[in-house]
Order: structure tokens, then C-alpha cells, then sequence
């Protein structure tokens, strides 16, 4: 028993010497340290895998959110605008749609506990950020959400049970597509102010066998639109400002606004300048302006200005025409350079309608001894008040009355006719063309001016095309009014996007 | 002599302890790098697939925004150039393809992502009730090959080469939405070649985005 407490006791003396005996040793201490710290180097690592995996999914479900918001509100658009005939709804296939979207991205709603929701503006969805549109039912959002669970590994021996709860990390990605009001701009507007001629139910009509061609040039009116039978319009859409309920086949699309389309140009009305005539003999020639100052140089005309030689503008000027009409008579009236014009048909306040003036009418533009051309760019953006219109008739003294306006060829009948390029006379213009008091009949072709834009916008009462007229318009008549200066008519909101 | 000499400071040398720290630091710091050489390929080739996800996607945005403006709907016929590319600065007179290439290669891959095929896919799409988004159709060649936005278009080639309406899917009086499919490719590079896992991993990086453009 003794010998067995003696071997313990030296056993555990080697023992004590063995282990004491390491303290001082550096053998190997690095190793030790080393395989010490790569416990929680490891641990680190894993939880910025594990977090950077979080990131991973949460940018591929929001890629998917994105694309299936935007398929949703296209989808729910089109079913908005086509249920719009008998009564406008949402209708249910854009949560089809946006969910059919998600699935391509490898989130199928219901499948390994993913969850995507698809909300409209029936529903309806707050927006994220404050927009407006002038469509009705449409002031909210359509909205994605697409919801996954992921596992947790590194985190969950941590102790972290997921941002539920539950376990696993739930990972969201939410979209929203938002009715935008950006402006689509209209080219051709008729505000169906007065009577028409020619026996017009509406305010525009396009009908027999006549070829127009409006592309890039889409049609208003605040008098009632009718295309029917008129399959070559070939305008992007027409918009009806009379509540959408005088639309037939005007435009790709046709929309409906609950109130008229504004008119951009009434205003400047107040902007022409006053000057007193003496009598209204009328003239020949105006003097011309002198190299291009900023400011346009004003020029009035009593009377009808009747061209006796060709017409070079190179500056800027206002040409205000007051009782009477412009005739070409076989002239080329033209801008050039930097140079632009506006043409201002006006009467002296308290004359309604102007007086009867002898040889002219009532603020026409015409060419009486054909051959003549007109080639006119307007005062360029940034030149005041009048930057961007090239023709303007005072609204007020014509108004109420039955006073056609614009002829581009010999009037001898009174029927207003935009006659564009033919055998005698040339129709190129850039700008905006405001004629309120105008019932125009199209024809032609019309180029845009050599020294403007792409650019021509055009305001009248009435427009009639009744077979046997031609019109067309240079490409993309919109599509440089911004650098034209004009205040293009224009409606609010066909289009969701991507906000948020 | 010389032998003895050195004999004797090799054993001396064997018995000093001094420095054994550094050398075991740094034996343990070589077999560290390897793991963390490893972690930040890996991690850098998951960035990049992610981007690659992305610039997929900011090329679908960027053609769904060069399409959803007023000059450019319906984005059959005005909307379209899916295989061509225009030599315009201007950015309103963009191709579709040129829109599209442009979102792609804004990114953060820059022009080292870029369109399988070199061009964007084009097409109608039906959505059924199980969830499933399926092509019914193809863009008109007249239109995948005309001008960018409000470019001249042949009103007798609107209508899409397939099938009119969704017959057969969710709602019969459903129209086929236009979509635009994009996909993307990009070739990644191993930062630290064959000491890295990363490099067996696939080095061509592809992704596809879908989005509805009307």
C-alpha cells in the first residue's frame, strides 16, 4: 500500500515537473496562438459569408421585384385602357403577369417558401414619393414584393435567430411603379371654338380616301375627334379633351382627359403690342432686322402686306400685321441663319371683327400670284415673348365670328386651306402655328424650315380632310421643339415607371 | 578547421530558440493566406456574378425608359432597332439596342460585360394562371431593324409575328405583352489563379433580365 502512495506521488511529481516545465518553453507557442485565433477568424469569416449572401439575394430579388412591377403595370394598364370602354378597372391580370415575371427570375410564389405579392392601384398602394397624374383611379402605385427565407448557419451557432424569430433570415425586396405625369406632347390640336365649315360634326375629322400621314405627330382636340374608316392617320395617339367621349380612330392609341386640353398660346394674346394706324393702306415691304440681337426687332403693317420683292430675314423680328392679310404674291418669304420671324394678325382693340379691308381678308396668309414660297423659322428660344411662334392670330377680334384665317394658295372661296408644297407654292416652316379662329382643310406636304428644327406645333379651330386631300409632315415634328422654344400643347400622364 | 567551424555554429544554430517565433509565425501566416486567398476570390466572384445580375438588369431598365415616353408607344412601332446600332449622339433618337447596350455597359463591369449575340431579344409574351411567363411571338423584322424612337415605321408590319392574343392563358382577351429579354455575359478572371477554388469555378458569367416594354 505504501509503494502503490509512493508511485502515485512520484507520478504526479513528474507529472506537476512536465507541465510547470513547458511554461518557460517558446517552442511552438505561435501554433498554439495560431490554432487559438482561427476559432473566431473562422467565426468572422463565416458570418461575412453568410451576411454577404444575405446581400446577394436581397439584389437578385430586387431585380425581380423591378421587372415584375414594371410587367404588372403595363399589364394592368392595357386592361385599364381597354375596360375603359364600358367602365374603367385595373381588372386581375396584372398580378398574373407580375408574378409570371418573378417566376423567370427563379421566384415562384408558393414554391420553397417564397412569397410575391403583387398589389395595384386598386388595391390601393400608397406611392413612395409624391407624384401626380391627371388619369382617373390611377393615383397610386402598383407595388412588388418578393419574400424568401434563408438559412442560417455561423450567425444561428451565435446565437442570432434570424430577423423573425424563426430561425432563418427572411430576406425582401420591394418595388413600386408609379403613374408618371411627364407631358406627352400633342402636334395637331383643335380647340373647336367656334363653328366649322364644310359641314363638320367635330372639331377633326379625317374621313374619305384622302392619305395622311402624321407620324410622330399626335392629335387633340377639345371639339370631338372623328378618323373612322381613315386607317392611315399613322398619328402615335390622339387624345380627346372632352372626357373621351368624342374619339373614333384617331391616333395608335386614343385616350380621354376629364377636363380640355389647355390651350398654351391664349395667353400671349395680352402680349401684342399696341399701335395706333392712321388709315390701312397696307404695304410691300417691311424693314428688315439687322443681324440677330437678342431681342426681336417689331415691325407693324397697317393694312395688307402685300410682298414686292423676295423677303431674307436674317435677325429677329415681329412682323404685326393689324387689319389685315399677308400675301406672298409670288415672293419667297425667308429666314436664315440665327435669323426668325413671328407673323402677328391682330386688329386695334374695339375693332371686332377688324374692318373690311380691300384686296386682303381677315388675317390670311397667302399667295395670290403663285409660284411664291415661304420658308420661316421663328424667333429662336430665349429671344422673349414671342420665341417659338412663327404665326400668330389675335384670338379676340375673330372671335365668335366665322373668320377662316389661312390659306396657303390663292383664296378666292374662303374655304382655309394649309397647303403645303405643290407645284406653286413652297410650305416650309418650323415653329409654333397659332390660328384659333382657323377651320383648315390639310393638304399637302410641309417641310420643316431650313434654318429651324424639328419642330412644328399647330393650334386652329377646326381641321376637315374630306377626301381628295394629301398631308403630310417632315419626320418627327416634335422631337426638337425644346430647341425650337415653343410651348407645345400637351396632357399628362399614360405611363408607369420604376420609383423608389 | 573551416569544416569544424561550421560544424559547430550548425549545431549552435540548432539549439538557439531565438527567432522560432517568426518562423512559426510565418509558416502559420503561409498556410492563413491560403483560406483568406480563397475567401476573397470567392467573394470577389460572387460581387461580380451579382453585377453581371445587374448590368443585365440596368440594360432591361434602360430600354424600358428609352421606350416608355410619349414619342415612343406603342413600342412596336415606334420603339425598335433591337439589332441595330445608331451613329446619333442624340440621346433622344437612341436604338433600342443602342439603350440597351448603353445601361449594360454603365456599370460597374464597364464594356467587359456585354450582349450575348450582340443583340437584344425581342419578342411577345403570354402569362398563365400557374405563373408562368410564355413567348407567343417575335417582333416583325421590319421593326427589330429600323431606326430608333419615332423613327419611320410600316404601319402594314404592326402586328406580331405569332399569336394576337392570349388565348389559352389566363384571359383569353388579354393581348401579349412586348418584352425585351436581355441577356449578358461576362468573363471572370481569377485573382489568384490556381491557388484559389475560385478558378475552378465557371469562368463565363451569364445572366438574363426580362422587362415588359408595352
Amino acid at each position: 500500500m505504501t509503494k502503490v502512495i509512493t508511485r502515485a506521488k512520484s507520478l504526479g511529481q513528474r507529472l506537476r515537473n512536465r507541465l510547470f516545465g513547458y511554461l518557460p518553453n517558446r517552442r511552438g507557442n505561435v501554433a498554439a496562438i495560431v490554432a487559438l485565433a482561427m476559432v473566431p477568424l473562422c467565426g468572422v469569416m463565416g458570418m461575412a459569408a453568410e451576411g454577404s449572401n444575405w446581400f446577394l439575394n436581397n439584389r437578385a430579388q430586387q431585380n425581380a421585384a423591378d421587372a415584375a412591377v414594371v410587367a404588372a403595370a403595363n399589364a394592368g394598364l392595357q386592361d385599364y385602357y381597354a375596360n375603359c370602354a364600358s367602365s374603367c378597372s385595373w381588372g386581375s391580370n396584372y398580378e398574373i403577369e407580375g408574378k409570371a415575371v418573378a417566376n423567370k427570375f427563379g421566384y415562384l410564389n408558393g414554391t420553397g417558401n417564397v412569397t410575391v405579392t403583387v398589389a395595384g392601384p386598386d388595391t390601393p398602394v400608397p406611392c413612395p414619393v409624391n407624384v401626380t397624374i391627371k388619369i382617373a383611379s390611377a393615383a397610386s402605385c402598383f407595388q412588388v414584393t418578393i419574400s424568401k427565407p434563408v438559412p442560417l448557419y455561423m450567425t444561428h451557432l451565435l446565437g442570432f435567430n434570424g430577423n423573425k424569430g424563426t430561425g432563418v433570415e427572411w430576406i425582401s425586396a420591394t418595388a413600386y411603379a408609379a403613374p408618371v405625369s411627364e407631358p406627352a406632347d400633342i402636334c395637331l390640336l383643335t380647340l373647336g371654338w367656334g363653328s366649322y365649315d364644310h359641314g363638320q360634326q367635330y372639331a377633326m375629322q379625317f374621313h374619305g380616301s384622302s392619305s395622311i400621314n402624321l407620324e410622330g405627330c399626335p392629335v387633340g382636340t377639345n371639339g370631338g375627334m372623328d378618323c373612322t374608316g381613315h386607317s392611315t392617320l399613322n398619328a402615335p395617339y390622339g387624345v380627346d379633351g372632352n372626357s373621351g367621349t368624342d374619339k373614333k380612330s384617331c391616333g395608335d392609341f386614343e385616350y380621354g382627359t376629364t377636363s380640355p386640353i389647355a390651350d398654351p398660346y391664349a395667353s400671349l394674346d395680352s402680349s401684342i403690342p399696341t399701335h395706333s394706324c392712321s388709315g390701312y393702306t397696307g404695304a410691300t415691304s417691311v424693314p428688315l432686322a439687322d443681324g440677330s440681337p437678342t431681342a426681336p426687332q417689331y415691325e407693324y403693317v397697317c393694312g395688307n402686306l402685300v410682298l414686292g420683292a423676295a423677303t431674307p430675314i436674317t435677325g429677329n423680328e415681329v412682323i404685326v400685321i393689324e387689319n389685315g392679310s399677308l400675301d406672298l404674291h409670288g415672293q419667297q418669304l425667308t429666314t436664315s441663319g440665327s435669323g426668325g420671324v413671328t407673323i402677328i394678325f391682330t386688329s386695334p382693340p374695339g375693332m371686332s371683327p377688324p374692318a373690311s379691308v380691300s384686296g386682303g381678308g381677315d388675317g390670311y396668309l397667302f399667295d395670290s400670284a403663285g409660284g411664291g414660297g415661304i420658308n420661316i423659322s421663328s424667333n429662336p428660344a430665349g429671344s422673349g415673348t414671342w420665341a417659338g411662334v412663327t404665326v400668330y392670330q389675335d384670338p379676340t377680334p375673330w372671335n365668335s365670328c366665322d373668320c377662316n384665317a389661312l390659306t396657303g394658295t390663292t383664296n378666292t372661296t374662303y374655304i382655309a386651306t394649309w397647303h403645303g408644297n405643290s407645284s406653286d407654292t413652297a410650305w416650309s416652316l418650323s415653329g409654333a402655328y397659332y390660328l384659333p379662329n382657323a377651320n383648315l382643310i390639310l393638304d399637302g406636304a410641309t417641310d420643316k424650315a431650313s434654318n429651324g428644327y424639328n419642330c412644328f406645333d399647330m393650334v386652329v379651330n377646326s381641321i376637315d380632310s374630306n377626301g381628295g386631300n394629301n398631308f403630310s409632315m417632315f419626320a418627327n415634328p416634335l422631337s426638337q421643339c425644346g430647341q425650337q422654344g415653343t410651348n407645345t400643347p400637351h396632357v399628362y400622364g399614360f405611363r408607369y415607371a420604376l420609383v423608389g | 578547421m573551416i569544416g569544424q567551424m561550421l560544424r559547430r555554429r550548425r549545431f549552435h544554430y540548432a539549439e538557439s530558440e531565438r527567432g522560432a517565433a517568426a518562423v512559426e509565425l510565418a509558416f502559420a501566416l503561409f498556410l492563413l493566406t491560403i483560406p483568406v486567398m480563397n475567401v476573397v476570390d470567392l467573394a470577389f466572384y460572387a460581387f461580380t456574378w451579382m453585377q453581371t445580375q445587374n448590368a443585365a438588369q440596368m440594360g432591361a431598365q434602360a430600354g424600358f425608359s428609352n421606350c416608355n415616353t410619349a414619342d415612343a408607344l406603342p413600342a412596336a412601332m415606334r420603339c425598335y432597332g433591337v439589332n441595330t446600332s445608331t451613329t446619333s449622339s442624340s440621346a433622344n433618337n437612341l436604338t433600342l439596342f443602342d439603350a440597351v447596350n448603353q445601361g449594360i455597359q454603365e456599370t460597374a463591369l464597364n464594356s467587359t460585360v456585354t450582349l450575348v449575340s450582340s443583340q437584344v431579344t425581342d419578342g411577345y409574351f403570354c402569362s398563365s394562371s400557374a405563373n408562368v411567363l410564355t413567348q407567343v411571338g417575335t417582333l416583325g423584322y421590319a421593326y427589330a431593324d429600323a431606326g430608333g424612337v419615332g423613327a419611320s415605321a410600316n404601319t402594314n408590319d404592326v402586328a406580331p409575328v405569332g399569336v394576337s392574343t392570349c388565348s389559352g392563358f389566363q384571359d383569353t382577351s388579354a393581348v401579349p405583352g412586348e418584352y425585351i429579354v436581355v441577356n449578358v455575359t461576362h468573363s471572370y478572371q481569377s485573382i489568384f489563379g490556381f491557388v484559389s477554388v475560385a478558378s475552378l469555378l465557371p469562368a463565363t458569367m451569364t445572366a438574363t433580365a426580362y422587362v415588359r416594354i408595352d
